[in-house]
């Protein structure tokens, strides 16, 4: 595998520029560990501080990055760039197995004890005075802050809590279906304000 | 598509929905072309929610990561699978029409295909609990002991050749029984089993096509119910 990747390689003349995660992920698709290391540089910060804003633990949310990255290595071969870009992907499964992780973990425990122990106005609060930090931060705390209250905790609690909508409704004590609608509309404008394509 | 149906895209591109609730939004994204698209979409944008996240990962990470990945054998790419199924024509049907790589499910109540009605009935029980399995796949079970049956959902699961198929075991007091098969034409699955008291495990082991009277091999997937 690694013998054919480097046959592939361009002539080495001008300094090429860094390759995307998407030509790394097609790489790693063929076996190719460097690729992957380098993949690995782009990626992990994003889905251990996802990890980390869902488990809350930091032992846990090392254990469920390690999964997930060496999952993006185990499944770069169904990856489908037609489908969303690279840190999409990858995003999209940390996110999923941090949720699992927290959903399996607090099975059984009663529902309602739990979101009544939590302060849940904080979340947003934390995200804006201690994570959002850089200038993508910023877009992002603007963009939220462009959102209706509700839109804005509904995403949140969905988000980066990892609570399922009628969740987020018991917590907000609204109707689900009402929670439902806002996080489409929030992402909606979300995503325009973003400038997301996929 | 149904509007209500619809309103659903963003909740489940945040995993906001419970294990029902996805598996019904993914059959009907097989189906709705639009839906994929704004999923996709809105996937992305709480991605961007993800990169907002990020902090510096410990160097050390990234060394227990690289060794994972030097001894993980990677997925082989997906390939359209064309395999006879056994039982019920309207389900091949249904296949067709999610196409191999949709995300279809399929109910399987000790090897016969029926509606997913029992499904409801585990998930909304009051003691409904999930459990992660532990091994291929990413498989969770749903046990509900007072409705005495439990869902298993499984997705991932590696593509068997046309000789081979997964047979799901409940084992406990001595003894396994088989909870049915499963293929792997579709990405993810739900397999429905009454489940008897003294069951303390299910097994997931590779049998040759049609199954066996019991486990023939070491379990590829595990979970345990204590």
């Amino acid at each position: 595998m690694g013998e054919r990747g480097r046959l592939r390689l361009p002539p080495d003349e001008a300094p090429a520029p860094a390759p995307s995660a998407e030509e790394l992920l097609a790489r790693v698709a063929a076996g190719d560990e460097t690729a992957f290391a380098s993949l690995y540089d782009l990626v992990a910060g994003p889905v251990l501080g996802l990890a980390t804003r869902v488990l809350r633990s930091h032992a846990q949310a090392e254990e469920v990055a390690q999964e997930v990255l060496v999952e993006v290595w185990r499944k770069a071969t169904r990856y489908e760039p037609d489908r969303g870009s690279a840190l999409s992907w990858v995003l999209t499964i940390a996110h999923r197995r941090a949720v699992d992780r927290v959903r399996s973990h607090q099975a059984g425990v009663d529902r309602e004890e739990r979101a009544g122990l939590m302060d849940v106005r904080r979340p947003f609060d934390e995200v804006t005075e201690s994570t959002l930090a850089g200038l993508e931060q910023q877009r992002v705390r603007q963009c939220l802050a462009a959102l209706t209250d509700l839109q804005r905790e509904s995403i949140v609690l969905a988000y980066y809590n990892g609570y399922t909508y009628p969740e987020v409704a018991e917590v907000l004590k609204v109707a689900p279906g009402t929670v439902k609608t806002r996080i489409r509309d929030g992402l909606i404008r979300l995503r325009d304000c973003l400038g997301v394509d996929r | 598509m149904t509007a209500e149906l619809h309103t659903m895209t963003g909740a489940y591109a945040l995993d906001a929905v419970s294990a029902a609730d996805r598996a019904e939004f993914e059959r009907h994204l097989g189906e709705c072309a639009a839906c994929r698209q704004e999923v996709a979409e809105l996937r992305a944008t709480g991605a961007r929610l993800g990169v907002a996240a990020a902090v510096d990962p410990p160097p050390s990470l990234k060394l227990v990561v690289l060794a994972d990945v030097a001894r993980t054998r990677q997925l082989p790419p997906r390939v359209p699978v064309v395999r006879r199924l056994s039982r019920a024509k309207t389900w091949q049907v249904r296949f067709a029409l999610f196409g191999a790589a949709a995300a279809a499910v399929v109910a399987v109540v000790f090897g016969v295909v029926r509606t997913p009605a029992p499904v409801d009935s585990v998930l909304s029980a009051p003691d409904a609990a999930a459990i992660q399995g532990a091994g291929e796949g990413h498989t969770t079970l749903v046990v509900s002991r007072s409705r005495h049956q439990a869902v298993l959902l499984a997705s991932d699961l590696p593509a068997l050749d046309a000789g081979h198929v997964y047979q799901v075991w409940l084992i406990g007091g001595g003894h396994a029984r088989s909870a049915g098969l499963m293929t792997t034409e579709v990405s993810q699955r739900m397999l429905v089993a009454d489940l008897p008291a003294d069951v303390d495990r299910i097994g997931i082991t590779v049998e040759p096509a049609g199954g066996s009277a019991g486990p023939t091999t070491p379990a590829v997937t595990r979970i345990s119910l204590a």
